[in-house]
């Protein structure tokens, strides 16, 4: 009976699997395709004739290396400062005592009940003042402070033993150290999360790339990938390829913090 | 020790680099619409062309421009375009016109909702009488016809001639609606792979279309005042349209409301003809190889008709610049640089006494289609501009969007869109 149980366990583990990854297997098996065979019918799944000339068309019309440095120069900058802020703004909130601290979170916390699109018009009109227009900063700076990411690393810092802090200050320890040397090592893990939801939310960013650049030069690989979509017509064989191409980094990335994320979810049911 | 102060050296040089690279190099540079550079001798103003979808089209505009640069090389003025999606075009520009940022030249689909940024051409050696639209408003021309289009009816030849289907390719040919509604039930009934009719594009200029071949008028003729939407050609002409989706029509609803995209069901190759314009021919010829199509005159009831639509091209007011764009879009439309552009993109000309020579066959079709319609579509439109900045959307494929799914009847979408029509325009009566 175990043995049927853990038969039925694999059988539905494999199957949701399928469901997820046929998007993924589909989109690169038709990226292989050329644009007569894309649209025949009835629908094949493996391609005739597999050809890699659609990614040659896509590094021909695109300048890959350009939008693929100016994309991960935003993920990659705004994933650390991301985290930084993030790390120290939630441990503040979770260890210290102060007067209106708690209402000042609640402040912040109503903060995720307004839609990006309703504030961004003013922010618009500060990241011009600030001189941030056409400037890849000025697709990072907004995006920084996520409450996402503050609210995750308290609900963290709150469930760290205040001793732990209160021996280190008899120590000796000064604030800055307590913070860099015993609290940032043990949260590891909330770090990798929110590094792989962050880089995940730059990567694919595209409305703020579309409101603070002008310049083909600073475009992302997501505003590039969008003029592969015109009025009346989209060049699939193009967008398919150019699709897979930047999930590449995106993949490299999970695979790496897969661990953690992992070792996450284990820890987190033997935490009391 | 020195390991940290190499580390801490290491981090403060990343950042520096970091900051330089992602910082704007010309910031604080307000009305780029070009730049000015210095280059050996003297100054070489950059002129910034604003386009989507140009790639996606030949590339025509690359290669008139790379022709500008190699002439324009010692002169001082330099092209360069920055393409973007064609959904980004309106927020961009408006984006950049709140910043006092607008590029040089644009080319888009209309102007009307920023005509008070565009430079008025007519100090310029263009004339709005050399072009085939009128980009004239408030009596000052504003903007140039860049290239047209024409809504048009595109076959499947290989299922037509499979089942013994001849089709109009001369005005003594042409179908009535109804020979077409026979005509492509055959097909469908000879060919076992092709299983619809007809299909449209989600598009209320491809649905005026049909309407303006039943008589419709959007504004009285006689009085451009008084909306004349509400008539039985208009009703006859919905009611034709709506039959195409009901059960046994030639159309499926699916199409109908745009949940399915037209141009990709054609591709397929189980569809007998495509409602749909000179624009897919590029599209078609590079993504169809199972079976042959060509365009085809399109059908009328009782008058023959086609809408006119296409791009663009004009200069920004106040980007410093207007000078030297202005020098561009008279050289551009020179016969011989225009050809040229039209050519590449095989585009139908927006001037006259143009004659390019195109990649793709059957385009002089839609030339037949511009030269034989009736003139109430570009009537229409020319009152329309009259209400500058008044839009009321696209209230006739909406209703019908309702009407199609069962929610209302050819009076009901009469109702609605006379009622938006109301509503939008400043000064116009039933």
């Amino acid at each position: 009976m175990k043995q049927v149980k853990t038969i039925l366990k694999y059988v539905a583990a494999f199957g949701l699997g399928i469901i997820w990854i046929f998007p993924v297997v589909w989109l690169l098996i038709s990226s292989l395709k050329d644009g007569s065979e894309l649209f025949s019918y009835p629908l094949t799944f493996w391609p005739k004739a597999p050809s890699l000339a659609n990614y040659q068309e896509a590094f021909m019309q695109f300048n890959f290396l350009r939008y693929t440095f100016n994309t991960a120069f935003i993920t990659v900058i705004a994933t650390v400062l991301t985290i930084i802020m993030s790390c120290m703004c939630g441990y503040a909130l979770a260890k210290y005592k102060y007067k209106w601290l708690n209402v000042l979170f609640f402040c912040l916390l109503a903060t995720t009940m307004l839609p990006t699109e309703v504030i961004m018009r003013p922010s618009f009109t500060v990241l011009y003042t600030l001189g941030l227009y056409d400037s890849l900063w000025g697709c990072i700076i907004p995006t920084i402070g996520t409450m996402t990411g503050v609210f995750l690393m308290r609900q963290f810092f709150i469930t760290v033993p205040n001793e732990l802090i209160e021996s280190a200050r008899i120590d000796g320890a000064h604030e800055g150290t307590i913070f860099t040397r015993i609290m940032m090592p043990i949260c590891k893990s909330q770090i990798a999360i929110l590094a792989i939801f962050s880089f995940r939310w730059r990567w694919n960013d595209y409305i703020w790339p579309l409101l603070a650049l002008r310049t083909p030069e600073k475009y992302t690989l997501q505003l590039a990938l969008r003029t592969l979509s015109g009025a009346e017509a989209v060049n699939w064989t193009v967008l398919l390829a150019a699709s897979v191409l930047t999930m590449i980094p995106v993949l490299i990335v999970f695979i790496i913090f897969n661990k953690q994320i992992m070792n996450s979810n284990m820890s987190s049911g033997v935490k009391g | 020790m020195k390991k940290r102060w190499l580390a801490t050296a290491a981090c403060v040089a990343l950042a520096a680099t970091s900051i330089l690279a992602g910082c704007n190099s010309g910031s604080g540079n307000s009305n780029s619409g070009g730049g000015a550079s210095s280059g050996g001798s003297g100054k070489t103003v950059e002129l910034e062309i604003l386009i989507s979808d140009d790639t996606l089209e030949g590339g025509a505009m690359a290669a008139v421009v790379a022709k500008f640069n190699e002439e324009f090389k010692d002169k001082g003025i330099q092209a360069k375009m920055n393409e973007i999606a064609y959904a980004d075009m309106q927020t961009q520009i408006q984006n950049r016109a709140a910043v006092n940022q607008l590029p040089a030249i644009v080319k888009l689909s209309n102007f009307d909702n920023y005509v008070d940024y565009v430079l008025p051409l007519d100090d310029s050696n263009l004339k709005q009488e050399d072009f085939l639209r009128d980009g004239t408003r408030n009596g000052k021309f504003m903007a140039t016809s860049v290239n047209n289009t024409a809504v048009g009816m595109i076959i499947n030849k290989t299922a037509f001639d499979n089942a013994g289907v001849s089709y109009p390719l001369k005005e003594e040919d042409r179908w009535t609606w109804e020979e077409f509604e026979a005509a492509v039930k055959e097909v469908v009934e000879k060919n076992d792979n092709v299983n619809t009719g007809l299909v449209i594009d989600h598009s209320q200029q491809r649905i005026n279309t049909i309407l303006y071949s039943f008589g419709m008028q959007i504004f009285d003729p006689a009085d451009n005042t008084r909306l004349a939407f509400r008539s039985d050609d208009t009703k006859r002409g919905l009611e034709f349209i709506l039959n195409m989706y009901k059960d046994g029509g030639i159309s499926k609803a699916s199409v109908g409301v745009g949940t399915e995209n037209a141009q990709d069901v054609f591709k397929t190759g189980t569809v007998a003809a495509h409602f749909a314009g000179n624009w897919v021919m590029n599209d078609y010829a590079e993504n169809i190889k199972d079976f042959e199509w060509c365009p085809v005159l399109m059908p009328y009831e009782t008058e023959v008709a086609t809408c006119l639509g296409g791009n663009w091209l004009y200069a920004m007011d106040g980007t410093g610049v207007e000078k030297e764009a202005i020098q561009f879009l008279e050289w551009f439309y020179q016969p011989e640089n225009y050809t040229l552009y039209c050519s590449t993109g095989n585009y139908l000309p927006g001037t006259l006494g143009i004659n390019p020579e195109y990649t793709v066959e059957g385009l002089d079709i839609f030339n037949m289609e511009i030269n034989a319609s009736i003139t109430q579509p570009q009537d229409d439109t020319a009152v329309s501009n009259l209400h500058s900045g008044e839009d009321w959307g696209n209230a006739v494929r909406d209703a019908m969007d309702r009407a199609i799914a069962g929610e209302m009847d050819a009076d009901g979408i009469m109702d609605y869109v006379i009622k938006e029509q109301l509503s939008a325009l400043s000064g116009v009566h039933e």
